[in-house]
């Protein structure tokens, strides 16, 4: 293509000096919003600069323009095309009141199937236990479980003082910390085409399965309630909220029956796997708390039964959150515009 | 195919191309980035000394919890904050952008840090560079979920019109016998001709390097390409397409050019009907 260059740049220059005023502006209050005219005028200015460029493309002598000319095509591109809702303020109660019980709804299968992983290693763990006694030294993750239950109850309930005096918070920080890595963890193995997902759920099940099934037959039932409820009617069903992010992801990587490209199915669920990974991450901030200052005691310091009906409140309270809240207009926008959340 | 390049097609039919970072480079940036996050744990452990004095227990949860926080959010907020860069990023004058050239999410930046527990196993993220190696656009798996690639951020300033060719190579001096062939040709207010929009879209000369010769491009295209015979002459540039020269043939087409809209043909299009000159 024949183009005077210097008089090309000087003729076209005040356009993309223009153009770049209005992506700096954008990019720097990424909260503004734009007026008609500026919206006309900035599309106007991109087009021209997308011309300017198809022009000077080559032009293989003048790189340096080129180059320029692409950085400002490409911001600009970016800002035209895109079409996402652009969030303008963050709304903590909101989002954890509507967008996080409505996605969760939204992809209720895919909790299903974590919940139906996790049940299936819990029969396997509790088969294993049951039929191999020996298999519970292979199983459980920690050695104060290798003991046998009642040898463990009735330690614990005769306890004077209080282990863990002066390292509660530790506990309850290191407890949060390790189990939201594990959430995250749970969500990331997603990339494995859900092989990955599908494996800690179940490990997760074999090892509580063997657990029950090993206070249940030595007739600890009460005690293992008033243990595991308080903290793991948080616990389980935020790593189970973090599976099913997983499984969701792994879904889109595989899709079977959407002829969708890759691309936009991971477009399409990336808002909703952030939306229940940090819910996910919220709930065990909540079962740290408890695991620690509350779980760990027992009676005749804290009554089983007290344990047990926080323990089933909080179930309770957590269904009827991810079943109920979050109004139908909002469901109804949520779902047209499922990858529209910032 | 495994490329550097990450081209992008605007529905404008335009290209932009950006260049990827290699998993070399990125490698070192996460290196930097590693000592950044080990320097900013030294502010929460002075904190820490000071509040171990009041209970070591709160000490030590903070502690954990600001490591934890600080190694997942700090990839998180440098790339919100600084729009795709962290320090390392910065250094190597990387940038983590949307791999479709739109807008960086913040679901993006969310999901491909989330995703780099995955990408650091078993050791030195060895999954995530055999995966960065692999792929053709240098993503590793938290790139790919998040739709997101790493491209070298160069510096991108406004080109310097006073500097503009004052240093460029021209060919044609190479053939001063050319270059005063043309000199005859043409007068200097023939030189200073406009470039107008529409004859420089359309027209150019395609001439191989090696077919320079005494048989000047312009006086060529002048001799032959009478308006009636070929209306369209392909555009491009090579290097014996030297400004001077595309002046030349610019004024030869613009001399032309008036001919054709007045007998109501359409002005040349951007064609494949191109003519080599010999």
């Amino acid at each position: 293509m024949i183009i005077d260059l210097p008089r090309f740049v000087a003729a076209e220059r005040p356009h993309w000096e223009k153009l770049e005023h209005y992506l700096n502006k954008l990019e720097d209050e990424p909260n503004a919003l734009l007026t008609l005219d500026e919206v006309r005028r900035l599309h106007t200015l991109y087009e021209r600069a997308a011309a300017d460029l198809a022009k000077i493309t080559t032009f293989s002598s003048e790189p340096e323009t080129r180059r320029y000319l692409e950085n400002l095509v490409a911001r600009a591109y970016g800002e035209i095309h895109e079409t996402r809702e652009k969030r303008i303020r963050l709304r903590p109660l909101e989002w954890f009141f509507n967008t996080l019980p409505l996605t969760f709804r939204r992809h209720a299968r895919a909790f299903e199937l974590s919940v139906a992983i996790t049940l299936a290693g819990c029969l396997f763990g509790g088969f294993a236990v049951a039929f191999d006694p020996e298999a519970k030294q292979v199983i459980m993750p920690f050695p104060h479980l290798l003991e046998s239950p009642g040898k463990r109850v009735a330690r614990e309930e005769r306890a004077v003082n209080d282990r863990l005096r002066d390292s509660k918070t530790t506990f309850s920080a290191s407890l949060m910390t390790h189990n939201t890595q594990v959430a995250v963890f749970a969500l990331a193995l997603g990339m494995t085409w859900g092989v990955g997902t599908i494996i800690l759920l179940f490990y997760n099940g074999i090892i509580l399965g063997a657990i029950a099934l090993d206070y249940v037959r030595a007739g600890q039932t009460l005690f293992l309630l008033g243990w595991l409820l308080p903290h793991g009617a948080v616990e389980i069903p935020a790593i189970l909220i973090a599976g099913q992010a997983g499984l969701m992801l792994a879904w889109a990587l595989i899709g079977r029956g959407n002829r969708t490209p890759l691309r936009a199915r991971l477009r399409t669920i990336g808002a909703d796997l952030v939306t229940l990974t940090c819910g996910a991450a919220l709930l065990l901030i909540w079962a740290g708390f408890v695991e620690a200052f509350l779980s760990q005691y027992h009676q005749p310091v804290l009554p089983y039964w007290m344990k047990i009906s926080l323990g089933l409140i909080e179930l309770g309270l957590l269904s009827l959150f991810l079943v109920k809240s979050g109004s139908a207009a909002t469901a109804t926008s949520a779902r047209q515009t499922p990858d529209s959340k910032g | 195919m495994k490329t550097n390049v990450l081209r992008i097609h605007t529905p404008e039919g335009v290209v932009f191309s950006q260049l990827l970072a290699s998993p070399v480079v990125r490698c070192a940036a996460w290196l930097i980035d590693s000592m950044a996050i080990g320097a900013l744990m030294m502010v929460p452990g002075f904190l820490v000394t000071i509040l171990r004095l009041v209970s070591a227990d709160i000490a030590e949860a903070l502690y954990a919890i600001a490591y934890f926080v600080l190694s997942i959010g700090y990839g998180m907020g440098c790339e919100w904050l600084w729009r795709g860069q962290t320090l390392g990023k910065k250094l190597f004058r990387l940038r983590v952008v949307d791999a479709e050239g739109l807008r960086l999410r913040f679901n993006q930046i969310v999901i491909r840090n989330l995703i780099r527990s995955v990408d650091a196993l078993p050791l030195f993220y060895l999954v995530g560079g055999i995966t960065c190696w692999l792929n053709p656009k240098g993503q590793r798996l938290g790139d790919i979920a998040a739709n997101t690639v790493v491209v070298r951020a160069s510096r991108v300033a406004e080109p310097n019109l006073d500097q503009l060719l004052a240093s460029k190579f021209n060919s044609l001096r190479l053939h001063p016998h050319l270059e005063a062939r043309l000199r005859q040709q043409v007068s200097p207010a023939g030189l200073r001709l406009p470039c107008r929009p529409c004859c420089a879209g359309t027209i150019s000369i395609r001439r191989p390097a090696s077919n320079c010769s005494p048989n000047s491009p312009a006086t060529s295209a002048g001799r032959s390409n009478s308006p009636a015979k070929t209306s369209k002459v392909s555009a491009t540039s090579n290097t014996c397409a030297t400004p001077s020269m595309c002046c030349i043939a610019r004024r030869r087409v613009n001399e032309w050019q008036p001919s054709l809209h007045e007998s109501g043909q359409a002005p040349p299009r951007p064609s494949r009907l191109s003519r080599t000159i010999p």
